[in-house]
């Protein structure tokens, strides 16, 4: 390996392991902030953060991405500010960040609608002869919407370059993923739209990663769409106002807490041989990161 | 054998006038598109976008699969990497499940993203009845769209005004649905030379004269307002027809006027009266020109039932004798 590709690989961890331990640390702090009534309800996303960040971290600044509500640390990704996260969520705005250029778009509601959305996006982008791909995210209950079907139906017949990330993370507020569909994986519909589809341990970072990146390349070079499933786990409630103690186990909860995506890309990272003391320095960095900015937040809006 | 070619009967209709205004826009701008069932090949059901498809190419002028939502929800994503969709809807009532993507995220986005020009999307809905048609092919569902901000309205009923009235909502950066009476589609044949060139889509549009009433009407019954005012001058009595043009937002300013000018106004509309754009009229007038109305203003529309059996469509839509018994009544007050 030369001193250039090394320094590379090493760049390249770092930011990926930034962005996802950013995803859990802005989760905290913004459950803290809900608590003390500075932002609203908020919908935290422990335990997927392996799927998000996995699906979005090798896109380029040109392409798009489609969020899920759950999509802070994503949005971050893509250059998004905490404060404009926190804008959000204190309900200042429908989009405080400027999604052209963050190449973030606004968090979808009704769930299902960024479907066919980034279908269409997509669509243009290739009438428009660009290479950009949308990257668009929903969830196992979103999924049972007849838009996605709509949506996934009208990439393939104009072979959209659009990658379907479906975070079945088991529940849709107290409805199981059961509840949703028979089958027990959702990613062979895609066979039924004419493309490609695949189920991962949407825990695992360095597999989701690999499915997205494969999934991007393809689309960006006219091979179409592709859905990739990623099985993972919302380790926390559907949103503030929710108590998840109410429709799932005790035992369901603990099980996960042995699955989270941060401790085992930790892991995989110390098994890598980076050291201990590089991969902690990363965490102190962006905790340091997230606590400046709710300082500066909270002085814009006059709440220090 | 060869094929007897068709002849083309003389004269321009609100047909003609709607394809050349999509043909001006296709050829106009690169990124105008028409999306919808079957507008390639065939030129669509009622065979407006015929000849386009050959001349933009199918990336331009695009058969989507059967899936309202599916098409309008692409068209949303179309409009924000930079095309400007025309989406056209093949009968009224196939909107209805294209109504989530239209309410949650056409008529929303705008806001949403705090810009005004996003969605430069139109939909073009063929409306109203006296067709014979199977069911839902024969609704009048303005009063959604009115009832939904940011959207724009507009319908046409007229060859005079429909080509100017669709390329101001193509060439516009907002939303607009395009109403367009089938009905009408070919019934009125106009010179060329009558057409108008222009015109500003917020205004209503004034037919003829008449100092007695005023009858206020849009689309699928402007042919029979016109009837019905001709009918009335034999009668002794003056009816000036008023075209609203936009459904929403309303010309308030136009109507005020209009209906000040005789004190007398009937509001004429194939759509059921319950929460109508006709109704809004009504209540427009009673809170803003009380004073110079001189009788209660009269509703002519449909009952508020759903859109019966095409064997039953007469007597359920409003006739020209309702309209005419409605005038009648109006000027003997």
């Amino acid at each position: 390996m030369t001193t250039e590709q090394s320094s590379k690989t090493e760049a390249d961890w770092r930011r990926a392991y930034r962005a996802l331990y950013r995803a859990r640390a802005f989760d905290r702090t913004a459950l803290a902030l809900q608590r003390q009534g500075v932002i609203e309800v908020f919908s935290e996303a422990r335990g997927q953060e392996a799927a998000l960040i996995g699906a979005c971290v090798d896109l380029v600044d040109d392409d798009m991405v489609f969020p899920d509500p759950r999509g802070a640390g994503v949005a971050m990704a893509r250059g998004v500010t905490i404060g404009e996260l926190f804008d959000w969520f204190r309900g200042m705005s429908y989009c405080p960040w400027d999604w052209r250029k963050t190449g973030y778009y606004a968090h979808p509601i009704p769930v299902g609608v960024q479907c066919s959305m980034a279908a269409g996006w997509a669509w243009a982008a290739r009438l428009k002869q660009t290479d950009s791909v949308a990257v668009v995210y929903f969830g196992d209950g979103a999924a049972s919407q007849g838009e996605v079907h709509e949506a996934m139906n009208y990439a393939g017949v104009f072979n959209a370059p659009v990658v379907f990330v479906l975070l079945n993370n088991g529940w849709a507020i107290s409805t199981p993923s059961t509840r949703q569909s028979k089958a027990e994986k959702i990613s062979i519909r895609a066979a039924g739209y004419g493309f490609a589809g695949e189920t991962v341990d949407g825990n695992d970072f360095e597999a989701v990663r690999a499915a997205a990146r494969a999934a991007i390349e393809k689309a960006r070079s006219g091979g179409g769409p592709t859905l990739i499933e990623a099985i993972t786990y919302r380790m926390g409630g559907h949103t503030t106002s929710d108590d998840p103690k109410l429709y799932r186990s005790v035992e369901e909860m603990a099980s996960w807490e042995e699955r989270d995506p941060l401790k085992r890309q930790r892991e995989t990272l110390l098994a890598a041989g980076h050291p201990e003391a590089d991969i902690d320095a990363v965490e102190v960095e962006v905790e340091e990161e997230i606590e400046a900015s709710i300082d500066a937040y909270l002085e814009l809006r006059g709440l220090a | 054998m060869s094929e007897r070619p068709k002849r083309k009967r003389p004269g321009f209709t609100m047909a003609d006038a709607i394809n050349r205004a999509m043909d001006e826009a296709l050829g106009e701008d690169p990124t105008t598109m028409l999306i919808g069932e079957d507008v390639g090949k065939l030129g669509g059901v009622f065979r407006i976008s015929v000849g386009l498809q050959n001349k933009y190419g199918a990336e331009r002028v695009v058969d989507t699969p059967l899936a309202e939502a599916g098409f309008s929800g692409a068209a949303v994503g179309l409009a924000l990497n930079g095309m400007r969709p025309i989406v056209e809807i093949q009968f009224d009532g196939f909107i209805y499940p294209a109504l989530n993507e239209i309410f949650t995220q056409v008529a929303k986005i705008p806001q949403r993203l705090g810009d005004p020009g996003v969605m430069p999307v139109t939909f073009r809905v063929p409306c109203g009845g006296r067709i014979r048609a199977p069911e839902l092919h024969s609704e009048s569902p303005e009063a959604y769209f009115a009832h939904t901000p940011d959207l724009h309205v507009v319908a046409a009923g007229d060859p005079r005004n429909a080509r100017a009235l669709l390329r101001a909502a193509i060439r516009s950066d907002e939303p607009y649905v395009f109403l367009e009476s089938k009905r009408l589609y070919r019934r009125e044949r106009i010179e060329p030379e009558d057409e108008v060139a222009e015109l500003d889509p917020t205004k209503v549009r004034r037919i003829g004269d008449g100092e007695d009433l005023v009858i206020f009407t849009y689309g699928p019954m402007i042919d029979y307002a016109k009837a019905a005012a001709k009918a009335l001058a034999y009668e002794g009595i003056g009816a000036v027809v008023v075209d609203l043009v936009s459904l929403a937002p309303l010309d308030e300013e136009g109507i005020l006027e209009a209906a000040g000018a005789s004190g007398r106004v009937l509001v004429a509309a194939e759509s059921i009266e319950r929460c109508s754009v006709a109704a809004t009229v009504v209540s427009l007038l009673a809170t803003k020109a009380f004073d110079s109305l001189r009788a209660a203003p009269r509703l002519v529309s449909a009952p508020n039932r759903p859109y019966p059996p095409a064997r039953q469509e007469d007597d359920y839509l409003p006739s020209h004798d309702d309209l005419l018994s409605a005038a009648r009544s109006l000027v003997a007050k």
